[in-house]
């Protein structure tokens, strides 16, 4: 399943601070890994994950550095900043609330494999 | 250069050099990063759609390349189809603008700083370049010959009236109109050389000796000119229409007044379009006439003391008519320089006639007496002055600088503010033009921005006219009254895009003093006479100026400074006449005194105790309200000017 546009503009950026939360990543790996570890439900249209970075990076949450990768190829590669850390575990506690906001509503019956990703899950 | 060598720059300084050398560096050619990949060609199409939507700046252009076309290869090492990638990278054209917005949002500040004001200066370029475009699109289309207004009460004058008529031959015959130093039609005979000085002196005086010898000589010589000037002298006009451009006048007028013009076709070849319109406005108008009447009327005063000491009371009689006539000539043509000349001229004719009265030689007769009384009080000293031909001059300039839309408006053009700048280059700083290029550049693109400064010329001219009426309603006021309002002050405070008033139209309120001068002397000069008809009568001067009244004066002439007669008293031998002066107080006739070292103040008490004040002289004398000016004006008897 694939997020509706508005809330992949609100989480898209958290996924991706969450990603690169554990090292650096160039644009193609991102991509990869979003559709990998989200079971397709951040998959998007690769033309929007760049945006989304230069996005982060005008914010200070990112860096890049261009610098060959394992084949030789230069690449741009993205890295967390102490800004994007601190940024991503106000977006974590952010999504808890509200993950459990709309539990108490009676949404969804248990804490979904998203929110246990957002919480920490992947780190 | 190397990658890692640019990131331990900081970032601005890499900012500021990227920034300065992306459009000349093949680093940041993002076409032909493109270009050079190996990727296939419906991607490569995908990627340059993109980059080239993004209308961003070149280095970022490049650098999205570069990450998109990366990208990409990464997708074709996973063995992705062409067709999976471009359907997974999504719409070119939205990612191009999500690009653009995220990029814009990611720009430094020094470098919106640094676009912001390329784009600003280019604006201005822009701008500017439309400006001048504009500016230089007009033309100056003058359509008026205002000489036709100038000269159209000369031209009703009929022949017989003109006194150039009278003049113009022997004035060339004599060389009157020469104005080299060593030419004969100077007249440098009359006047007295001190030893001690190169510079020509006072006019010469029969008890001169040698001197005075040689001047006569000099005068019977010219006794064809002299004769000239005395008959010319009595008629209303001098009657010479003025033209701007001396090959309009006849070859006569040409003889006598421009004895080296060499013609027009020489002088084309050295003017240029700024030149011949600066030569054919009214600015540029000769009057080389003016001066040589003054000479004339110094030539008739000399005359007059070698006629008085042959006996020849008519011939000093005519000579001092002549004068008269002469001064009221020169004023014919209405510039506020022929007014001045023309008070010059009819003082030169009161000093003639006090000191022909005073002379031991004197011995007019009665007849004479009272052509003499006819010949100082015949014209107005009001009459004398006029801002007519200035009027016109501004107008004249206005439609030599200005295009005109048929509307009587139009705006500021390039031909007309190089003949601005040549006329204030000319007359008020007499540097040559064209000799600095660095200013004549500045000057030139400057230029165009007056457009945004300068008054139209509606503007203009409504302003022009509106100080013209404020000169008219206050220019003729009393002297005593103080309700008049400073033009001269009003004028300096206008705007500067009224900058054509400021330069063209002169500063006529200071002429008012010229004017009330001038009224005084003659009034004095005209009681002079009519107490010297009242002695002819009684055997002696009046008690009083109410006794000259009636026969010898139609009214009582009037004192500037209070309206009221001027003070007449009888001394034992003789009689003075004085005005109050400007301090409106009647000091009994004692003279203001100045000090020596500085005529210009009055004399302190200690300067006066010590010997170092003097009486104020008759061209000191300013004739406006003043009450520290403590003192009154001599009138009569009359000490002789300084020459």
């Amino acid at each position: 399943m694939k997020l509706e546009r508005e809330l992949m503009r609100g989480a898209g950026p958290t996924a991706v601070m969450q990603l690169l939360s554990s090292g650096e990543m160039y644009g193609y790996q991102i991509v990869e890994s979003l559709a990998a570890h989200s079971k397709g439900v951040f998959e998007m249209g690769q033309s929007t994950l760049y945006p989304m970075l230069y996005n982060l990076e005008a914010k200070g949450l990112v860096s890049s550095t261009n610098k060959p990768g394992p084949n030789g190829r230069e690449r741009r590669y993205y890295r967390l900043t102490a800004a994007g850390r601190k940024r991503l575990e106000q977006d974590r506690q952010q999504w808890l609330a509200l993950i459990e906001g709309l539990g108490a509503l009676g949404v969804h019956r248990s804490v979904s494999p998203l929110a246990w990703k957002l919480s920490g899950g992947l780190t | 250069m190397n990658t890692s060598y640019l990131n331990l720059i900081p970032n601005q300084i890499a900012s500021l050099g990227d920034l300065i050398v992306s459009p000349f560096v093949s680093r940041y050619d993002w076409k032909r990063h493109i270009e050079h990949s190996q990727l296939p060609t419906a991607i490569k199409r995908v990627v340059s759609t993109v980059i080239k939507s993004t209308r961003l700046m070149r280095i970022e252009k490049s650098q999205v390349a570069q990450e998109l076309l990366a990208h990409f290869e990464d997708g074709i090492q996973r063995n992705k189809s062409e067709t999976e990638l471009v359907d997974d990278f999504g719409d070119p054209k939205v990612a191009a603008s999500l690009i653009r917005n995220s990029k814009l949002k990611g720009r430094s500040m020094f470098t919106k700083i640094f676009r912001g004001g390329l784009w600003s200066l280019l604006a201005a370029i822009a701008i500017y370049v439309g400006l001048y475009a504009y500016f230089h699109a007009a033309k100056p289309n003058p359509s008026t010959d205002y000489t036709i207004e100038l000269n159209a009460n000369i031209q009703k004058t009929s022949a017989a009236d003109r006194a150039w008529n009278v003049y113009r031959d022997v004035w060339t015959k004599f060389e009157f109109g020469n104005e080299q130093a060593d030419s004969p039609g100077q007249f440098k005979e009359i006047y007295y050389k001190n030893r001690d000085s190169n510079q020509d002196g006072r006019l010469m005086l029969p008890t001169d000796g040698a001197q005075w010898d040689l001047a006569v000589k000099k005068l019977d010589d010219s006794r064809e000119l002299l004769d000239a000037f005395r008959l010319g002298g009595t008629r209303p006009s001098f009657g010479f229409e003025l033209h701007t451009d001396l090959s309009q006048y006849s070859a006569e007028d040409i003889a006598a007044l421009f004895p080296h013009y060499q013609g027009r076709a020489k002088d084309e070849n050295d003017f240029n379009e700024v030149d011949r319109t600066l030569d054919r406005s009214l600015v540029g108008i000769l009057l080389p006439h003016i001066q040589a009447m003054r000479s004339a009327a110094r030539i008739l005063h000399v005359d007059t003391r070698y006629a008085l000491s042959q006996g020849d009371t008519e011939r000093a009689t005519q000579d001092i008519e002549a004068v008269f006539g002469m001064a009221h000539q020169v004023t014919d043509s209405q510039f506020l320089i022929c007014s001045l000349v023309g008070f010059a001229i009819h003082n030169i004719g009161c000093e003639m006639v006090g000191e022909s009265l005073r002379s031991p030689d004197g011995h007019f007769d009665r007849e004479q007496l009272a052509r003499i009384q006819t010949a100082v009080g015949k014209h107005s000293m009001k009459e004398f002055i006029s801002f007519e031909s200035e009027r016109l001059m501004v107008k004249d300039m206005i439609q030599r600088l200005y295009s005109d839309n048929g509307k009587g408006d139009g705006r500021l053009t390039a031909d007309g503010m190089n003949v601005y700048q040549q006329f204030t280059s000319s007359f008020y700083t007499n540097q040559p033009q064209g000799t600095n290029w660095v200013e004549h550049i500045a000057l030139g693109l400057g230029q165009p921005l007056t457009l945004l400064t300068a008054a139209s010329r509606k503007q203009m001219s409504d302003k022009a006219d509106e100080i013209q009426n404020l000169i008219d309603e206050n220019f003729h006021k009393p002297l005593y009254t103080k309700d008049v309002v400073d033009v001269e002050t009003y004028k300096a405070d206008l705007d500067d895009k009224f900058f054509l008033i400021k330069a063209f139209l002169p500063a006529t309120m200071s002429l008012r003093s010229a004017v009330f001068r001038a009224e005084t002397e003659q009034s004095a000069a005209q009681i002079v006479v009519a107490a010297y008809l009242y002695k002819m009568d009684n055997g002696e001067f009046p008690e009083t100026l109410g006794q000259l009244v009636g026969k010898y004066l139609r009214s009582a002439p009037i004192d500037p400074f209070d309206g009221q007669p001027l003070r007449y008293k009888r001394t034992a031998e003789h009689f003075v006449v004085y005005s109050i002066g400007g301090d409106q107080f009647d000091d009994g006739g004692i003279p203001v005194l100045v000090s020596s070292y500085t005529p210009t103040r009055a004399a302190t008490a200690d300067e006066i105790e010590n010997g170092n004040a003097r009486p104020q002289r008759r061209g000191e004398i300013r004739y406006e309200l003043n009450p520290s000016v403590k003192g009154d004006i001599e009138l009569w008897p009359r000490a002789a000017d300084d020459e």
